[in-house]
């Protein structure tokens, strides 16, 4: 399958990652990072700064004495919360997309990926191969990228493809968008990722989260913990609308990730206040869901 | 958890994936009540189940049955009307990702404790529901992105 040409062209005007989140992406790859150089990334950055110093002094955090250098922040908010900030800061037209094709609102697809990072990263940690589980959260913040674009693409489409996977007579929603589209979220997700010169883990995370066994062998084990992930928010009842819990679970998951029933209710548990502690730093205290 | 039974109040929940949420209503009363269970043990977090008992099947049951008495329902169970909704599964052969299974199993086990079951149910399936139930009327209804609301 090709991208169709039009949405080749919405893929090219979308705008690139800030230096910053780009540079952030590359240190927290590296296992041996430390806070000093997350710290001296957010320094050079003034917006970023800002946004790092208002979150981690926001009432979510509960600290009881403000924090105004950059270095502490970074230390009690962790690299994977400043990574967040970035993409959401610089890629803000994305993830704030509303998802129409995909009948959701505003903001569901950062709450959905933000969600699968931090599900993510728990998972990554039951892995039989070597992961990191910080490469996993990035790869689950950006997982579904491509929905930003397929959204506009699906147009009424989405109604037909979740009767027809109800009815059992599509796979599912992957399968569905390829019929109505000619290319799927994955597909144009991977393409963003390319746009952007992301580096070839998260790459293969975008392209195969839906399909894990046909990722490069090198990368299969993370692309299972994301894999993973996206179910655990997506059973959560943190979807991206219309597709939520329209995708097959991959049965060999076991082989990559050793995780039993008790160790997922606890990644469960543990993700959803994580995911809860970040939504309220960020966007302000929300009406919690009982 | 909530429960009410002020006219035109309503109760709701939203997107349940494989969460389930459990409705008794008292038509003595007219008090209803609504619970949204995450998952089927307490025993996996006693200290949390102690914080949020609705959190867990074992413990949701007396919680929202503690609920209603304050409402002045007899909270023993006995008359009650009880509708499950949600536990979308997840197809694990590993018995792991099934949570939305276990969920209503569960959840029926805690029931059975105080003699009840549910007189209609809506569980399973590859759906995310939104959930509310009204004062007046006592109907639930239901709603699910990409699909028509239905009632139950």
């Amino acid at each position: 399958m090709a991208i169709p040409p039009d949405i080749k062209d919405s893929i090219a005007k979308i705008k690139p990652l800030s230096q910053s989140a780009v540079r952030l992406m590359s240190v927290m790859a590296d296992p041996d990072h430390t806070v000093g150089q997350i710290a001296a990334i957010v320094e050079s950055d003034p917006i970023l700064t800002g946004n790092v110093l208002r979150v981690v002094n926001s009432p979510a955090f509960g600290l009881r004495a403000k924090i105004s250098t950059v270095s502490r922040a970074v230390s009690y908010t962790g690299g994977n919360m400043v990574v967040g900030l970035a993409l959401h800061l610089c890629a803000s037209g994305i993830f704030n997309h509303p998802l129409e094709g995909y009948e959701s609102q505003r903001g569901a697809l950062w709450r959905h990926c933000l969600l699968t990072a931090i599900a993510s990263r728990e998972i990554a940690r039951f892995s039989s191969g070597k992961t990191d589980p910080e490469v996993a959260y990035t790869g689950g913040l950006l997982h579904d990228v491509g929905k930003a674009i397929m959204s506009g693409s699906l147009g009424n489409s989405a109604r037909e493809i979740v009767a027809a996977a109800d009815a059992e007579k599509t796979t599912d929603f992957v399968a569905g968008e390829l019929a109505a589209v000619g290319t799927d979220h994955t597909e144009v997700g991977q393409a963003i990722a390319k746009h952007w010169s992301l580096p070839d883990p998260l790459l293969e995370v975008i392209r195969y989260h839906h399909a894990p066994s046909k990722a490069h062998e090198k990368y299969r084990p993370l692309v299972y913990a994301v894999h993973l992930g996206d179910f655990i928010a997506m059973m959560g009842g943190t979807g991206t609308g219309a597709d939520t819990l329209l995708y097959n679970l991959d049965h060999d998951y076991k082989k990559f990730i050793n995780v039993s029933a008790g160790e997922l209710e606890k990644v469960i548990l543990d993700s959803g206040q994580e995911y809860q502690q970040v939504v309220e730093s960020m966007f302000g205290s929300e009406e919690e869901q009982q | 958890m909530g429960a009410t039974r002020t006219p035109g109040q309503e109760l709701r929940t939203l997107a349940l994936g494989s969460c389930v949420a459990l409705i008794m209503l008292d038509p003595k009363t007219r008090c209803i009540a609504m619970v949204h269970v995450v998952l089927p043990e307490s025993s996996i977090d006693p200290a949390r189940s102690l914080k949020k008992p609705g959190h867990f099947a074992d413990t949701a049951v007396p919680a929202l049955l503690e609920e209603m008495k304050k409402l002045g329902s007899e909270g023993t169970g006995k008359g009650m009307i009880v509708k499950l909704m949600g536990g979308a599964n997840v197809m694990d052969p590993n018995n792991t990702f099934n949570i939305g299974k276990r969920n209503a199993l569960a959840l029926k086990k805690a029931l059975w404790k105080y003699g009840m079951g549910p007189r209609a149910e809506d569980l399973g399936g590859r759906i995310s529901r939104s959930v509310s139930v009204d004062v007046d009327s006592g109907k639930v209804k239901i709603t699910s992105p990409g699909r028509d609301g239905w009632e139950l």
